[in-house]
C-alpha cells in the first residue's frame, strides 16, 4: 500500500514538473520577442537622439561662428571704447557658454553608445534562451531516458556567447563557477581603452 | 581635400555617432552595415578603416584580413572598435592586421588623437 502511494506521488510529481516545463518553453519565445521589441524601439529612439543631438552641435558652430565674425567686425569698426568693452565683454561671455556647451558634447556622445552595448547583452540574453529552451527541450527527452544532464556544459556553452567583460563578471558571480580566466580578467581592467600593436 | 574613413558597425547607433565625432573633426566618413558590407565599399583607397568585431554575415578579423587581400587598402591602417576587451581577442585583432584596438564606448577625442597617430 505505502509503495503503490509512493508511486503515485513520484508520479503527480512528474506530472507537475512536465507541466512547469511546458509553460517554460511557451514563456521563453514571449520575452524572446518582448526583448526584440525593446532592442528595436530603444534603438530608433536612440538614433531620433543622435539625429536631434546632430542639429544641436550644427546650430552651436554656427552660433560660435557668427559670434566670431561679429566680434571681427566690431574689432574693425569705430566704435567708442566704452562700447566697445560693453560688445566685446557679451560676445566673449557668449563664446564661453557655447565652449562649456561644446565639453558636454562628448560627454553625450559617450552616453549615446550605451544602447549598443546594451542592444549586444541583451540579443546574446535571446541567444540563450533559445539554447535554454533547447536543452529543457532535451531534458524532457533525456528524463525519459534517465540520462543525467551535465548542468556545467550548459553554463560553458552559455557562457561563450559573452563578448563583453561585465558579462562574463555577471555570469561568474551569479554561477559561483571559476571563471579560470581571471587574472586575465582582472589585468584587461587594469589595461588602457587604447592598445596599440 | 578631407581624408576619407570608412567606419563598419552593425549598429547604426554607432555608425551615426561616429558619423557625428569624425565630420566635426573635418574627415568624410563612409559607412558600412558589417563585414561583408565593408569589402563591398573596398574599391576606392580609405586613408584609415574603423571597425567593430562582433557583426552578422562577416566578423571584423574576417573583415580584416579580406582588408589585407585588397590592393587599394592593404597598407590602409586598421582600428578595432569594439565592447570586446579580452587579451585572446586582441591577439587576433593583431595577428589579422589591426594596428590599435579600442574599447568602447569612446571619446571623441580618443579617437581623433588615435587617428592624428596613424595618420600624421
Amino acid at each position: 500500500m505505502a509503495l503503490e502511494n509512493n508511486e503515485k506521488n513520484t508520479q503527480e510529481k512528474l506530472q507537475e514538473a512536465y507541466q512547469l516545463l511546458g509553460y517554460i518553453l511557451k514563456a521563453l519565445p514571449i520575452h524572446h520577442e518582448q526583448m526584440a521589441a525593446i532592442i528595436e524601439e530603444t534603438e530608433e529612439n536612440n538614433l531620433l537622439l543622435g539625429k536631434n543631438f546632430s542639429n544641436l552641435i550644427d546650430e552651436i558652430e554656427q552660433s560660435v561662428r557668427k559670434s566670431n565674425e561679429i566680434k571681427d567686425r566690431l574689432l574693425a569698426s569705430d566704435l567708442s571704447d566704452s562700447h566697445f568693452d560693453v560688445i566685446k565683454a557679451m560676445l566673449d561671455q557668449l563664446l564661453a557658454n557655447a565652449n562649456s556647451v561644446q565639453s558636454s558634447v562628448s560627454e553625450i556622445m559617450v552616453s549615446l553608445q550605451y544602447q549598443d552595448s546594451t542592444r549586444q547583452i541583451l540579443t546574446h540574453v535571446q541567444d540563450n534562451l533559445q539554447d535554454i529552451s533547447g536543452e529543457i527541450e532535451g531534458l524532457g527527452k533525456a528524463v525519459k531516458n534517465s540520462e543525467a544532464q551535465n548542468n556545467t556544459r550548459l553554463q560553458e556553452s552559455l557562457a561563450a556567447k559573452y563578448t563583453m567583460e561585465k558579462e562574463r563578471d555577471i555570469f561568474y558571480r551569479v554561477t559561483g563557477l571559476e571563471s579560470g580566466k581571471k587574472d586575465d580578467a582582472q589585468a584587461d581592467d587594469e589595461d588602457d581603452e587604447i592598445t596599440f600593436f | 581635400m578631407a581624408k576619407k574613413i570608412l567606419f563598419v558597425d552593425d549598429s547604426a547607433s554607432m555608425r551615426q555617432v561616429v558619423g557625428i565625432a569624425m565630420k566635426n573633426a573635418g574627415y568624410e566618413v563612409e559607412t558600412a552595415n558589417d563585414g561583408q558590407d565593408g569589402v563591398s565599399k573596398l574599391g576606392e583607397r580609405f586613408s584609415a578603416i574603423i571597425t567593430d568585431l562582433n557583426m552578422p554575415n562577416m566578423n571584423g578579423i574576417e573583415f580584416i584580413k579580406a582588408i589585407k587581400q585588397d590592393a587599394n587598402n592593404k597598407f590602409t591602417p586598421i582600428i578595432m572598435l569594439t565592447t570586446e576587451s579580452s587579451d585572446e581577442m586582441k591577439k587576433q585583432g593583431q595577428a589579422a592586421g589591426a594596428k590599435v584596438w579600442m574599447v568602447k564606448p569612446f571619446k571623441p577625442a580618443q579617437l581623433l588623437m588615435v587617428l592624428q597617430k596613424l595618420l600624421g
